[in-house]
């Protein structure tokens, strides 16, 4: 299996340079999508999780972007790879969809034109071929008409409807691996709980990885099989979703999904906090990057940057302690450190 | 504390409520052409609560339900095309607007947007003090001392009273914005989506902020929100919308526990589940929510609903009391005590 990874990504830092010198956003990020997979990607504003997810679709901006790492993809390293190359990869063997589908389609021409022009730009098929491709796709993502819905405009549809025809866009050249990049987010739950559904049939169906870009602990429960949560530009856990539900490791991820309201939260009580917020990209701390906020911190946390070790078989974090957090025997030096 | 007061005005029905929204309504004119009569968005149509004293009720639904509209019609951010809205035994639908500026002091509101709800030219101590100034309150020096106070209350310093907003991050502007509503000592704050635009960890920050607040200045909640977690957590009561129309109300505790409207259920169903390895069950609800401009006869639900029957295409739901504090608007639970 490990050899067939649909998209291994290796090492991967991307620095951007801006007024106030070079930043990095993402800083030594690895991880691997297998075929009927979806791995989630999780974390905060900031964390560097839609950065990731467009240095593999090569959209950042070359002139102020520098990569290092490598980006294996079939075989190929994207971040070497020519502007001619790419745009052959992008949208028919790896496709993306976004959280905004308003500004993702184009108003002026139908729905129907949009997955036609998708299927045309990167293969001689004919119209009609290309029509009869089009409604196949749309059917199989459950909209009611497809007909009448292709002839249709952006703005004639739903927030939930434009979804369905952004991943029916998305999968209409059959690509290897899907990034969907937030994509629920703008969604109501009962929408949200159907969309979902459809890209795991999905996945299965076209026997693709999914890349799914989220902050949402929930959805991450519903649908991924891996998760990498990442914090600040760097993956702080990576686990199966099972293993991450049932223990936790890293005290950011832990945090994560305390401080979320679920219907289970108890109204009494108050939610958990994490104190202060994220750092500033331009500002890294040297040590662990959690450290200022973690309330197992230590002198060795602010000193030394932690490296993402094994811990059990499938489950790797980043953290000095987790071992001694787990078993209970740190002591937490910041408790009841919650900023008001 | 204010909760354990809330249980008692439950179980005493008699209380007086704080503020009671009686069938309320709010249609917006579209214009179809020059000769054809207007066609009407039936935003809110016809919907009573009431919101006691203490008490945190939450407004759930999802987008273009008409939650939004409610919470603007009742502070007369835009004015209601029918209905009555009783705080202090008085209709502030029918003063007018130089009446009612003495009730808005008592009736604020915070917003979701945390970036356009604040004046990017003003300094922070400005934002504050300019409400305090419109509504004469205290001289110079107490309003600025005041403001200090919030800014504290609220978790910022006295240092940050000569910023300007684009300094600050977006839970920070959010505890401006409470502050701002704060200034006045208001009763009733209406909390529109409030921490819907923030990241987890900031969110539970404000969350827990705003339940403090709530103790400290006695105040009562009307919070909007379409996030299920975050309303069951904070709210006393809460209320569901679906298409203008508000289609059952119970305790937080009840409505999660034992929901009752098959909208509710479905609602409830589609949460995303907390832990991977449980099986759940899913309520399919077939087609999307129809337009509020041309909304189904009988009740509004009845073109989704699994369980609907000849009489729900007809005739529309009244809200009955099915249990002391659960009410439902569903032919289902028709002659049911």
């Amino acid at each position: 299996m490990s050899a067939s990874h649909v998209i291994d990504v290796r090492n991967l830092r991307t620095h951007f340079h801006t007024e106030k010198g070079r930043v990095t956003a993402v800083d030594d990020v690895s991880f691997h999508v297998d075929r009927n997979e979806i791995l989630g990607v999780v974390g905060e504003s900031g964390c560097g999780k839609s950065v990731t997810s467009e240095a593999i679709m090569q959209l950042l901006n070359p002139d102020i972007t520098d990569f290092e790492g490598e980006i294996v993809f079939g075989g190929e390293n994207l971040l070497t790879l020519g502007e001619d190359r790419l745009s052959r990869i992008r949208g028919k063997d790896i496709s993306m969809i976004f959280q905004d589908t308003t500004s993702s389609l184009n108003p002026l021409y139908t729905v129907g034109d949009q997955i036609i022009e998708a299927l045309q730009a990167h293969g001689r098929v004919s119209r009609k071929a290309a029509a009869e491709a089009a409604l196949k796709v749309v059917s199989a993502t459950g909209i009611p008409s497809p007909e009448k819905r292709l002839k249709e405009y952006p703005h004639e549809l739903s927030g939930g409807m434009r979804q369905r025809i952004m991943i029916a866009m998305a999968l209409v050249c059959e690509p290897r691996l899907l990034i969907a990049d937030e994509p629920t987010t703008a969604l109501d739950v009962t929408t949200q709980a159907q969309i979902l559904d459809l890209i795991t049939q999905m996945k299965r169906d076209f026997d693709m990885g999914v890349i799914f870009i989220t902050h949402d602990m929930g959805v991450v429960a519903e649908i991924c099989d891996r998760v990498a949560v990442m914090y600040l530009g760097q993956v702080i856990e990576d686990s199966t979703v099972e293993s991450l539900f049932e223990a936790p490791l890293h005290p950011y991820t832990k945090g994560l999904m305390q401080a979320m309201p679920t219907i289970e939260s108890d109204p009494q009580a108050d939610l958990y906090t994490i104190k202060g917020k994220v750092p500033s990209l331009s500002d890294v701390p040297k040590g662990c990057r959690f450290a200022a906020r973690c309330p197992f911190s230590t002198e060795k946390c602010v000193a030394q940057p932690p490296t993402l070790d094994v811990a059990t078989k499938g489950h790797k974090v980043r953290c000095w302690h987790w071992q001694a957090i787990a078993d209970g025997s740190a002591c937490k030096v910041n408790a009841g450190a919650e900023v008001g | 504390m204010s909760r354990a007061a809330t249980g008692h005005d439950i179980s005493q029905s008699a209380a007086q409520p704080l503020l009671r929204a009686t069938d309320i309504r709010q249609h917006f004119p579209v214009r179809r052409g020059l000769f054809k009569p207007n066609a009407y968005v039936k935003a809110v149509n016809g919907v009573s609560f009431d919101l006691m004293e203490g008490e945190t009720f939450g407004l759930v639904g999802e987008s273009g339900c008409g939650k939004s509209t409610l919470g603007r019609t009742l502070l007369r951010l835009i004015e209601p095309t029918d209905g009555a809205c009783y705080y202090r035994d008085q209709n502030i639908f029918e003063t007018t607007q130089a009446e009612f500026g003495k009730f808005r002091r008592e009736l604020q509101m915070v917003f979701q947007d945390p970036y356009s709800s604040l004046n990017p030219k003003m300094r922070v101590g400005s934002i504050l003090e300019e409400v305090m100034s419109i509504h004469g309150i205290g001289n110079r020096r107490e309003r600025t001392d005041r403001v200090i106070e919030l800014l504290e209350t609220v978790g910022l310093s006295s240092e940050h009273y000569f910023r300007f907003p684009h300094e600050f991050s977006g839970g920070q502007r959010q505890r401006i914005n409470l502050a701002r509503a704060l200034s006045l000592t208001p009763k009733v704050v209406v909390c529109d989506e409030t921490v819907s635009a923030l990241d987890v960890s900031i969110q539970a920050q404000v969350l827990n902020l705003m339940k403090r607040i709530r103790e400290a200045f006695d105040l009562s909640y009307l919070f909007i929100s379409h996030d299920l977690g975050v309303v069951k957590y904070i709210s006393d009561r809460i209320g569901v919308m679906y298409l203008g129309n508000l289609v059952e109300v119970a305790t937080a505790e009840e409505l999660f526990a034992a929901p009752k409207h098959p909208y509710t259920e479905a609602l409830i169903s589609a949460l995303p589940k907390t832990n991977p390895k449980v099986e759940k069950q899913r309520i399919k609800l077939s087609g999307e929510v129809p337009s509020p401009l041309d909304p189904p006869s009988g009740c509004c639900f009845h073109t989704r609903c699994p369980h609907a029957t000849d009489i729900c295409r007809k005739v529309v739901p009244a809200s009955r009391t099915i249990s002391g504090t659960h009410k439902v608007a569903c032919h289902l639970y028709e002659g049911s005590e």
